[in-house]
Order: C-alpha cells, then sequence, then structure tokens
C-alpha cells in the first residue's frame, strides 16, 4: 500500500482530477485506510471551495479609463493602428456639434443659477468625487494630445485648424466657466457630470484631431 | 456566456480591432472588474493593482490585433493581464510591496454574506502574504482556472514549477487559516 508521503505528494493531483486512473485509484485506497490523510484531503477540498467562492470582479476605485485612453492617445507611432474610421470633416461636424451642446449646457446652467429653484447643497457630491478622482487622468491625457496635435498643425490644412483651435477654445472656456461654478456649488451633481463628460469628449476630438490624415 | 452576448462581445472585438475606441471601451468596462480582481490578487495590492489593470488594457490595445478568436476575448484578456502582473514582478524585485491595509480587504468584501465575506476577507489576507511565485500559481490556477501549461509559459518556468508552487501555496494557506 501507498505510505503517506507518497499519498501527499499526489494528493494535489488528485483533487484537481489530473491524475491518471491507476495512480488515483492507490490514493483513494489509502484514504480511505487513513484517516490524517483523509483530513488533510478535505482541508484541501475545503480551501478550494472558498477560493472558488471568491468574488470574480472587485470595483476599481476610481475610473481606470481616462489614464489608459491617454496612453492609448499618446502612442500612436509606437502602437502603429490604422487610422480611426472618421468620414473626412466628420469629426470637424462632431466638434461643431459639440460646441453647440456646450455652450447651450453652459447657458442652460446660467440661467439656472439666476434663479435657483432649490439652495445649493453645501456637500460634495459621489458625482464630484468621482470626478476630483479621474481629473488628474484626463489631465495627464489631454496635456499628451495637445502636445501630439501641435507637432502636426503644420501638416492640416489652415481652415482645419482655425476649426479645430475655435472648438478647443470653447470647450476650453466652458470647462473653466463649469468649474467655477463648481467651486461654488460643490453639492452640484448635474455640473459634477457635465464636466466628466465634456473632458471625456474634449479628449475624443483631440484623438481624432491627432489622426487625422495630413492635409485634411 | 449566453451566445447572444458572445456575438455582440465579438462584434465589439472586430469593431476596437479596426480602430473604435469606443468599442474597446465597452470591452473595458465589460471586463474591468475581473482583471482588476486578477491583478490585485496577484499583487496583494490594490494601488499596484489598478495601475497593472490600466497596463493591462493598453497592452490589450496594442496586441489586439493578435487576437485571433480561438478562446473567449475575456481569457485572453487575463493572459495579458496574468503576463503584465509577472513582467512586473520580474523587473521590480527591487521594489518591495506595500503593506497591505485594512481597507484593501474591505473592498474584497462586496456583495457577499456576512459569513461569506468574513471567510473571503480571510483567505484574501492570507493569500496577500504568501510568497510571490505560491500567490501567482494559486491565484491563477485555483482562482481563475489556468492550467498549469499556460502558468509555466507565462511565467517562462517549467510545468513542474508551477505544480511546486501550487503545492507550496495550498499548505501555506491551510496551515494560515486553519
Ligand atoms: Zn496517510
Amino acid at each position: 500500500m501507498m505510505d503517506c508521503t507518497r499519498a501527499a505528494d499526489l494528493l494535489d493531483e488528485y483533487v484537481d482530477g489530473t491524475l491518471p486512473e491507476s495512480e488515483a485509484r492507490d490514493v483513494r485506497d489509502h484514504l480511505l485506510a487513513c484517516p490524517a490523510c483523509a483530513r488533510s484531503e478535505a482541508g484541501l477540498r475545503a480551501l478550494l471551495r472558498r477560493a472558488a467562492q471568491l468574488p470574480a470582479e472587485m470595483e476599481p476605485s476610481r475610473d481606470l479609463w481616462p489614464g489608459i485612453q491617454g496612453r492609448i492617445a499618446a502612442e500612436p507611432a509606437r502602437t502603429a493602428r490604422p487610422v480611426p474610421s472618421v468620414a473626412p470633416y466628420g469629426w470637424i461636424a462632431a466638434a461643431a456639434i459639440l460646441l453647440v451642446v456646450l455652450t447651450s449646457a453652459v447657458t442652460l446652467w446660467v440661467v439656472r443659477r439666476q434663479a435657483p429653484a432649490k439652495p445649493p447643497q453645501a456637500v460634495a457630491s459621489p458625482e464630484l468625487a468621482a470626478l476630483r478622482m479621474s481629473e488628474p487622468d484626463y489631465l495627464q491625457a489631454r496635456k499628451a494630445l495637445y502636445a501630439a496635435l501641435q507637432q502636426r498643425r503644420g501638416s492640416l490644412s489652415p481652415q482645419t485648424v482655425k476649426i479645430l483651435d475655435q472648438n478647443l477654445a470653447a470647450m476650453d472656456q466652458a470647462l473653466r466657466a463649469m468649474k467655477a461654478a463648481l467651486d461654488k456649488d460643490p453639492g452640484n451633481r448635474g455640473l459634477a457630470v457635465l464636466i466628466e463628460s465634456t473632458y471625456r469628449q474634449e479628449i475624443q476630438v483631440l484623438m481624432q484631431a491627432a489622426s487625422l490624415p495630413a492635409n485634411a | 456566456m449566453e451566445p447572444e452576448a458572445e456575438a455582440a462581445e465579438h462584434h465589439e472585438v472586430r469593431a476596437a480591432q479596426g480602430g473604435d475606441l469606443e468599442a474597446f471601451e465597452r470591452l473595458y468596462r465589460a471586463h474591468v472588474g475581473r482583471v482588476l480582481a486578477l491583478c490585485a490578487r496577484m499583487t496583494g495590492d490594490r494601488t499596484m493593482a489598478e495601475d497593472l489593470t490600466q497596463e493591462t488594457f493598453v497592452k490589450a490595445w496594442e496586441k489586439l490585433a493578435s487576437f485571433r478568436g480561438e478562446s473567449a476575448f475575456g481569457s485572453w484578456l487575463h493572459r495579458v493581464a496574468a503576463n503584465v502582473v509577472l513582467d512586473q514582478a520580474r523587473s521590480a524585485s527591487r521594489h518591495p510591496r506595500k503593506a497591505e491595509t485594512a481597507e484593501d480587504a474591505d473592498v474584497f468584501a462586496a456583495q457577499a454574506s456576512a459569513r461569506d465575506v468574513a471567510s473571503a476577507v480571510d483567505l484574501e489576507r492570507a493569500l496577500a502574504a504568501l510568497p510571490e511565485g505560491a500567490r501567482a500559481a494559486f491565484v491563477l490556477h485555483d482562482v481563475h482556472g489556468f492550467s498549469h501549461e499556460e502558468i509555466a509559459r507565462l511565467a517562462g518556468q517549467a510545468v513542474g514549477t508551477s505544480k511546486a508552487q501550487l503545492h507550496r501555496a495550498r499548505i501555506l494557506l491551510r496551515e494560515a487559516l486553519r
């Protein structure tokens, strides 16, 4: 009959079901006859059940996407990806729409501000906390994209550069206005969400602009 | 995964392979929880795990063209993550790991009954205290379902080494949890 040392050596594979049947039979016989090894087997199976019950997912403490997006955007040369399939001038249309959305969002906010429906909340919202967490990543991505764009300004048509600059300036202005407003009213959840989505959209426009074909 | 969900994911992967970053963001949203869990358990360090999770998705984007759909996208992504963590461990023996904090363990507790939580937190803590190689073997094999062959390939070591590391981890964990 198999001894305890040998049984202990084979226990992992026995429990995993990867032992050839002849050896598995010997281990099984040993476990039936040896209470110490049987206890060891029970302990191992209990551990594996606990391991299988561990949560499959964990919640990140902050949104990790802006940092990923920024890094992807900052290394277009190294990754040598195909240019995103944006129709010619499609991004200009997108930026123009964004400009309208932003302008009306800010206008709407200013209007609401003049006649507040309810007093501003003093306490910072979860949306604000989320914004504070992801803001450094957005700013980093933005910086990298501005630098990338700066390098290829010369290869874009003057009209494209002009529209792009107008839109980026408008977005910057909108962001500044919204951030100043948020400083005064930190509990304003809608504003925090709007700022975050503006960052995302701005980065989207910057990425598309940075990957435009020459002379576009 | 349901066949329809799998087909939808396949569609997203194809779009991302064509350069569609929004499709890739949807893939990120669907998989970040599992990738983070793998990185956190392999490193025993939440902050480092979040950095490595970001690194995993950057790498995945770069290597996306090499994904041929032979396995599920999630399995492929897990291999990328394991590779990123093991690479980091290989190059960073000069950076000693941070000590585990109580808050780290709290996060593991989400969405389980009180008793499961206590047991899960104990196991997570015991895992975080294991030596690196043993922890990697246990997390990959017993928590995330990698085979010894896959682990050996990823870690650049013999299959026998992976088995020995797993054996060590299982013994240490049972002692720690007794
Ligand atoms: Zn025995």
